[in-house]
């Protein structure tokens, strides 16, 4: 008879916390947006920190990543920026997570991974799907209007002329 | 006669230097019944308001692992106690200070894990361990009060549990496993990284 050993008992992390757990933006097209993350309960431990994919959020920048905390409490200064123009055909949800970096050598654990919520109020924010038709239709007329403008300069030269 | 006019002016000095200490007390006991309206005391009775915000915090801790160990082809183990309440499954306890939200994933599926005829990997969902009972928790993928339903354990997130409150004696859950290794998997060490996501509910 074979046997099989699977590994689930590994102790992974066994403790994490995140403060604040939710933080809460106004959407500002483009605008560029600053916070903190306290990773807390993690002294000693190798922490590396990760962020959700979200279409809203670009440029995403921790002061700090994959580092080996020295305190009960170490905070993370993060930037990032957002888009232009909120897309209503997507949902928005942004997590910052902290985790324990396992080893290779630690695959065939359990793990807790904390999240902070970015909280982004987009109710007043520009709405994607106006832009193209507008922008669209105002680039044509612009463009139509250059070109008889130009032909009627050519025009007139050539009649000075 | 000079005398008498003499001693009158002097008495009536006197007399303007005492209205002058009335009118000086007078106005000292005006301005403490004033004073007093708004509070302030020369009692030592002043009174302050002292403002603490206490933030809150996401806060997870695996308070017992899960045991598989070793098993043999063709059988199938659990973590489950289904005669009584305790179990050798995952204990998950709240922490923090707010209620969470949890979801599980892992890096691993029955069939990533087990390749061979009808693998099973699956995990229950329980509200609490012996007389810490969560109560405030909505089960989202199954109530293993009866072991009843099982779930896949996925490789895409899954929200088990929401409204996983805080409160310090009713803040664990605990989450059981149901391997079936086929007969004819490989034999060998198999490795499964499952991660309890817990985030604050909104």
């Amino acid at each position: 008879m074979r046997y099989l050993l699977t590994l689930l008992l590994l102790p992974g992390v066994l403790a994490l916390g995140v403060s604040p757990g939710i933080v809460e933006y106004d959407f500002v097209s483009g605008g560029t947006y600053k916070g903190y993350a306290c990773i807390n309960d993690a002294e000693g431990m190798n922490i590396t920190l990760s962020i959700s994919d979200d279409y809203l959020i670009t440029d995403f920048e921790f002061d700090k990543n994959h580092f080996i905390s020295t305190k009960y409490s170490e905070c993370v200064n993060y930037t990032f920026k957002t888009v232009y123009f909120v897309d209503p055909s997507k949902t928005s949800s942004t997590y910052i997570y902290a985790e324990e970096s396992l080893p290779e050598a630690r695959n065939g654990a359990f793990s807790v991974r904390v999240g902070q919520q970015l909280a982004i109020n987009t109710t007043d924010a520009p709405i994607k799907e106006d832009i193209p038709e507008i922008g669209i239709t105002f680039t044509s007329i612009a463009l139509g209007l250059f070109i008889i403008a130009i032909l009627i300069l050519f025009f007139i030269r050539r009649k000075r002329n | 006669m000079v005398k008498k006019s003499r001693k009158l002016a002097q008495t009536k000095r006197i007399n303007n230097n005492e209205y002058a200490v009335i009118g000086a007390l007078a106005l000292v006991v005006a301005a403490i019944f004033v004073l007093q309206l708004y509070d302030f005391s020369f009692l030592g009775k002043a009174t302050g308001t002292f403002d603490i915000t206490v933030s809150g915090g996401v806060g997870c801790n695996i308070d017992q692992n899960a045991t598989i160990g070793s098993i043999a082809a063709g059988s199938t183990t659990t973590t489950a106690d289904y005669a009584g309440s305790t179990g050798t499954g995952l204990v998950l306890n709240n922490t923090g200070n707010v209620d969470l939200r949890v979801d599980i994933v892992s890096n691993a599926s029955n069939t990533t894990l087990f390749p061979g005829s009808g693998p099973l990997f699956l995990f229950n969902v329980s509200a609490g361990v012996g007389a810490d009972v969560e109560t405030g928790v909505d089960i989202i993928t199954n109530n293993g009060t009866d072991y009843g339903s099982w779930t896949n354990v996925s490789t895409a997130s899954i929200l088990i549990a929401d409204n996983f409150t805080y409160f310090s004696t009713n803040d664990t859950i605990r989450i059981d496993f149901n391997v079936s290794i086929p007969a004819d998997a490989t034999a060998g060490v198999k490795k499964a990284t499952i991660t309890l996501n817990c985030t604050e509910r909104p």
